[in-house]
């Protein structure tokens, strides 16, 4: 892990929660890398991996969504497991098209 | 469902189920609606013939084979398979994971015609022991899969025997899962296997998302179903165990939470 990556701890029950916490977090100028669930003082958390981007940089917006429920022609830019209302949820992301 | 006729039976349907044997080469001696011995060891040779669970006991797919019946639907015991019944055989595992993670289990193996007793029962002591936590877990770093200085699951990245072609297929296919599925060979061939489909090979970290892992979980026993139920039947659970684990990991906890369960199970 390199010194401009950090971790969020995200506790939320559907992947519209998930999706809103991530882009709070990329409005800051970070980036979304990874998920783990891990186990934080006894209980299960969605631990967030983000990567710093140079200040007033954000990234075109991430939706989450279930796995199989992927928007027809979007590419799936993550795919992986989220703990989503206590249960490991298969999820993908895509992002909104680059500004041209 | 029809009912299971057995040692001590009597009746028409046994009558009808003697003249079916008969009619397929295996004579039960007299054909008097009594399931005796003869009964008994020509349903078996009739089983074994047809590469089924020898045990004797015509139940709904010995009767189907035989044409007795249409409906070969085994006995379903996955609603007696409570969350306090699976806490009990899972001691270790927490009541809110057991609450997430035993429906999406009990529809899996339905879905694979194995929601009769012995096959339930099966799934949740291999649970216990795989995961202890009833959630679909990551394995972890030992000495079996790590060598002293070398980097995580270094000793799984050559393992031919798991279709591994070399670092780093030891940490991406390590064991996951309920069934703690490990190895290139097993996450490509039962991916595409699942309903629907999921690409493990290139996102093996999906073998953790519980609907995954249960659907994992049932594919596995159900290949294994036919040997399953002949240890079982005969009591040897360390052959059950070897038949998931390739080992006996875990016997001890595994035949605890197997007899536990079938004294629960109503």
């Amino acid at each position: 892990m390199s010194d401009s990556t950090f971790f969020v701890e995200v506790v939320r029950d559907d992947v519209d929660g998930y999706t809103n916490r991530v882009q709070d977090e990329e409005a800051g100028a970070s980036k979304f890398v990874d998920n783990a669930i891990r186990e934080l003082d006894g209980r299960l958390v969605n631990l967030a991996t983000f990567e710093e981007l140079a200040p007033g940089q954000v990234p075109p917006r991430p939706t989450f969504v279930k796995l199989g429920q992927l928007p027809a022609g979007r590419t799936a830019q993550w795919t992986g497991v989220l703990l989503l209302g206590g249960s490991n949820t298969a999820a993908q992301m895509f992002r909104d098209e680059e500004s041209a | 469902m029809s009912a299971v006729l057995e040692l001590g039976s009597t009746g028409t349907s046994v009558e009808s189920l003697q003249e079916a044997l008969l009619a397929h080469g295996f004579s039960p001696g007299a054909v008097d609606g009594v399931f005796g011995s003869g009964t008994q060891q020509a349903v078996m040779a009739f089983q074994m013939s047809e590469r089924m669970l020898a045990d004797g006991i015509a139940g709904p797919r010995t009767q189907a084979a035989l044409g007795l019946t249409e409906d070969d639907t085994l006995a379903d015991a996955t609603g007696g398979m409570t969350v306090q019944v699976a806490s009990r055989m899972c001691p270790g595992a927490q009541l809110d994971a057991i609450k997430a993670n035993l429906p999406p289990v009990l529809a899996a193996l339905t879905t694979l015609g194995l929601q009769d007793r012995t096959m339930v029962l099966m799934a949740i002591a291999t649970i216990r022991v795989e995961t202890a936590s009833f959630r679909p877990i990551s394995e972890g770093l030992s000495g079996f899969n790590t060598s002293p200085g070398g980097h995580p699951f270094d000793l799984y990245d050559n393992r031919a025997d798991l279709g591994n072609r070399g670092a780093p297929d030891g940490a991406s296919y390590r064991g996951r899962g309920f069934v703690q599925l490990t190895g290139r060979n097993n996450y490509e061939r039962y991916g595409p296997r699942l309903q629907p489909p999921v690409d493990l090979a290139a996102h093996p970290e999906l073998a953790n998302a519980s609907d995954i892992a249960a659907g994992l979980l049932a594919l596995f026993l159900k290949d294994r179903e036919l040997n399953i139920k002949d240890a079982l039947l005969h009591g040897n659970f360390a052959a059950a165990r070897r038949l998931v684990n390739g080992g006996v990991h875990g016997i001890d906890a595994f035949t605890e939470a197997y007899a536990l369960g079938d004294s629960l199970l109503s």
